[in-house]
């Protein structure tokens, strides 16, 4: 793959000329970005759309109510973690984290939310605000404006709501396009420059179009597919994030497929398909981020979990609390995080559902607060407010 | 409303009155050549199926070929397995039947007689929407689309009614095996089926109340009984030649008795079927309903901050007209019509696409995606690279309809690629045609705007292709 991003920044800064260039980022906000470089850390942040069924990716193997909830569907064959809890076997990539100390894990955990929708949970979980639809940018875009960010990359055609609120938040996804002529992005910008909805991409595209940036050659169509799967993605990610001063922040968005309310499968299945998507995305992000590894960190974030019990068709239908994903060289120590009250009934959330007895936003601020190095009171206040938990008190 | 003014028309003295009378009837859909006469050279297996049996025929083939490719696949070398998987499954099944489909929609609202007709299929078609990815179900989802054309013309009761009891609903919600768990299949142990509450959740809330009408978990878990045994007959191994083919009410599977949904119980008196008839009656006819769709169409075709008149407007008529579309669309017409001035809506990648061509006669991709074919951009491939993979819909609610769910780096940079791309070709289509660039310029963009000034000056510098570019990419042309 050609390196067709490289050291875009520098040359958006020299195509616009210094001053302009300045002008994507508040001045409050540059001397936090000095730090910016080499040495800060960086940021993925994967989308499980659908709802990732947190007792199939970690399933409660000491629970002896779990295999009588889900008798055609529980986990045979779990990777082990603690003894209560053991790791799908899809997961083979995070449970080599784990062996290594570089996996934490939170159960029981979800957005104070429970109203079983898809759509308003997702939007939920990218504004990280507890009532649907009533914000325009999301906590991770949020994150990068506090912290001064200059670059962050979604790894997807659309922006997705979670990484909106910073201008510094870009979109990057393998494309077969010659791209756009430095006379055809001269005119364009002089035509949207004048369109608030146009103006702020403008600016970028004049400086890549300037940069000339080599197409892709023809991909045969199998190639192309490649290139566009998780790990491919997260391959990419991690070869824009290593750079010295790449992004900060990326963004991989599943944007399907963990809905699974048939057939969902066991240790292999659908929900299996999709969690090794997860895992292989683990993986290549891993191996991409080389050196960089040890200033890392991925985060998962899903809009609800499933229903404790399997349902009538061999699946599991909209519930509440699941797990979540942290994992990278900023983790330490491997320990599973939960308010694990069992599976009885009288325990589950109006005696069906995992309960998110812990704010998975809480886990997420922690995150934020390791990696843009901003106070607790900050990111309460601008970035993602949310209630802590004392089972947290380690993380990370 | 429409995709635009195609060369050599001329504008309709009253647009709302030209766009209204396009309401009533509704329009035939096929893959159309550039004149708007069905195509006459497709290969083999283009034909667009109905409905009826022979849908069903065509969804048992689809497991029959899957099936047997799959066993095949045991004793085959991977080399052999795959080519066979390509010949057999991904080509006919994962490729032309999507191909056929998405030309038939994107060539009959570009060469069509009735685009606004086309624009609101295209909104309902995204409201109900039904995706490939399910239980093998791609031969269903062009069938089904192209069905809610049918009930576009009468009221919202009858088309919900249809798009939630089609087969295509049915199995990409996963409600062919819904199943009460007092039913008869159930407790005489017929099947391990039980309750499955994807279709019964997505009743309430895309397709009527929307969630702002607050609703209950037990509302939702009492519109998944109601929706019990309402399944789908194939001619699989387990049928009985003669008997019905497509959507079954199999009352073996339905949980009898009364079920309770905002407060009003459903009981089966005579039919059981009944149950489901009158709750898609309340819920179409529900004052939530009504805010949910009115807002929706606003959304949509008006501004994603639509003017509360508009909204009230279109909400009125879809009370007073009990639902009945036509009403409704008019009254939206004439809404978008009235509030003109401060709104504006981003075209979707589609609309943008189906514009580009249609207002400047560039002729759309036309190769099918065979192996034997010429080589080619294929329509469905170059709508995912603008950020719209029809049909591949992610998820059941749809498509974004608001503009800014448009915007990114990416889809913005893709649709200046996509034009560059275009250009060259259009523009040797309007020399042979005959067609003057100026004057196509002069009809889409305001002549004393900015952006007109600046497509004049890339066209006074002698670079056409340029200047076709961008007017496409004009954001006089880009929004509407």
């Amino acid at each position: 793959m050609p390196m067709v991003y490289s050291g875009r920044r520098r040359f958006l800064q020299q195509a616009l000329g210094g001053a302009a260039a300045l002008h994507l980022m508040p001045a409050t906000a540059q001397d936090r970005a000095a730090s910016d470089g080499a040495q800060a850390p960086r940021l993925l942040v994967v989308l499980l759309r659908g709802g990732m069924d947190g007792l199939h990716a970690v399933p409660p193997v000491g629970d002896t109510d779990y295999a009588r909830l889900r008798p055609s569907i529980r986990i045979e064959r779990p990777l082990r973690l603690d003894g209560r809890f053991g790791l799908h076997p899809a997961l083979a990539g995070l449970h080599a984290l784990w062996e290594a100390g570089q996996l934490q894990i939170v159960h029981t955990t979800g957005f104070p939310y429970a109203g079983r929708s898809h759509f308003e949970g997702q939007d939920i979980m990218q504004t990280g605000l507890a009532t649907p639809y009533s914000s325009p940018s999301g906590w991770v875009g949020r994150a990068m404006e506090a912290a001064g960010l200059v670059e962050g990359v979604a790894l997807s055609i659309p922006m997705p709501i979670i990484v909106r609120g910073s201008p510094a938040a870009g979109t990057a996804y393998p494309n077969w396009m010659r791209p756009v002529s430095p006379v055809l992005a001269r005119d364009l910008h002089a035509m949207w420059q004048a369109d608030p909805a146009f103006s702020s991409y403008s600016e970028r595209l004049l400086a890549e179009a300037m940069q000339r940036m080599g197409p892709q050659r023809n991909l045969r169509g199998d190639e192309f597919r490649e290139q566009r799967s998780p790990a491919a993605l997260a391959r990419l990610a991690a070869q824009r994030m290593s750079e010295p001063d790449g992004p900060r922040v990326g963004l991989i968005d599943v944007d399907s497929g963990f809905d699974t309310h048939a057939n969902q499968g066991a240790d292999s299945g659908t929900h299996a398909t999709r969690l090794a998507d997860l895992d292989g995305i683990v993986q290549a992000w891993r191996e991409g981020m080389g050196a960089h590894w040890a200033r890392s960190v991925l985060v998962t974030v899903t809009e609800f979990g499933r229903t404790a019990a399997e349902n009538g068709t061999g699946g599991t239908d909209h519930g509440v609390g699941s797990c979540c994903f942290v994992a990278g060289g900023m983790v330490t120590s491997a320990r599973v995080f939960s308010a694990w009250q069992g599976l009885d009934k009288a325990q589950l959330f109006e005696g069906r559902d995992l309960p998110a007895a812990i704010d998975v936003r809480a886990v997420y601020a922690r995150v934020v607060e390791r990696v843009f190095a901003l106070s607790p009171a900050e990111i309460q206040s601008r970035v993602l407010t949310h209630t802590r938990h004392a089972a947290l008190a380690d993380l990370m | 409303m429409a995709f635009g003014l195609e060369p050599g028309t001329t504008a309709p003295a009253d647009p709302v009155a030209w766009a209204k009378a396009q309401l009533t009837s509704v329009p035939p859909i096929a893959i159309l050549d550039p004149e708007g006469r069905p195509r006459t050279d497709l290969p083999e297996g283009t034909r667009l199926l109905g409905s009826g049996p022979e849908l069903m025929q065509a969804y048992q083939t689809a497991f029959d070929v899957e099936d047997d490719v799959f066993a095949r696949g045991k004793t085959l070398s991977p080399a052999a397995y795959n080519r066979l998987r390509e010949e057999r499954l991904a080509i006919p099944y994962w490729r032309m039947e999507h191909w056929k489909e998405v030309q038939a929609r994107a060539s009959t609202a570009v060469h069509g007689s009735a685009p606004v007709f086309e624009r609101l299929w295209h909104f309902w078609a995204n409201h109900f929407m039904v995706a490939p990815g399910n239980q093998r179900n791609d031969v269903l989802v062009g069938p089904y689309q192209r069905m809610l054309r049918e009930h576009m013309t009468g009221s919202y009761r009858d088309l919900l009614w249809h798009a939630v009891t089609h087969p295509g609903m049915l199995v990409y919600l996963d409600n062919n095996r819904n199943t009460g768990p007092n039913s008869r299949a159930a407790r005489s142990r017929w099947t391990r089926d039980s309750i499955n509450e994807n279709l019964g959740r997505e009743l309430l809330e895309l397709f009527t109340l929307s969630p702002k009408a607050g609703y209950t978990q037990q509302d939702v878990e009492a519109t998944t009984l109601i929706l019990t045994g309402w399944t789908v007959r194939r001619p699989d191994r387990w049928y009985q030649p003669g008997g019905p083919l497509g959507t079954h009410f199999d009352y073996d599977r339905h949980e009898p008795g009364g079920q309770t949904v905002l407060g009003k119980t459903y009981r089966a008196l005579f039919r059981p079927s009944s149950k489901l008839e009158d709750l898609v009656t309340d819920l179409a006819l529900h004052p939530h309903t009504a805010q949910h769709l009115a807002r929706k169409l606003c959304v949509a075709f008006i501004d994603d901050d639509p003017p509360l008149q508009a909204v009230q407007a279109v909400q009125q008529a879809f009370v007073d007209g009990e639902g009945h579309l036509p009403t409704v669309h008019a009254a939206l017409l004439q809404a978008g019509h009235d509030h003109l001035h401060g709104t504006r809506k981003l075209s979707s990648p589609e609309a943008w696409f189906l514009q580009l061509h249609r207002v400047t006669g560039a002729v759309l991709p036309q190769s099918p995606p065979l192996p034997s074919a010429p080589a080619g951009h294929k329509t469905f491939h170059v709508l995912a690279d603008l950020g719209q993979a029809l049909p591949r819909c992610p998820q059941p609610n749809g498509w974004p309809i608001l503009s800014r769910d448009w915007l990114s780096r990416e889809m913005l940079d893709r649709r200046a690629r996509w034009a560059q791309l275009m250009s060259p070709p259009t523009l040797r289509r309007l020399r042979e045609s005959g067609l003057s660039l100026k004057d196509l310029i002069d009809r889409q963009l305001a002549p004393d705007g900015a952006d007109h000034r600046v497509v004049s000056a890339a066209l006074d510098s002698q670079d056409p292709a340029r200047a076709l570019a961008l007017m496409w990419l004009a954001p006089e042309f880009l929004w509407s």
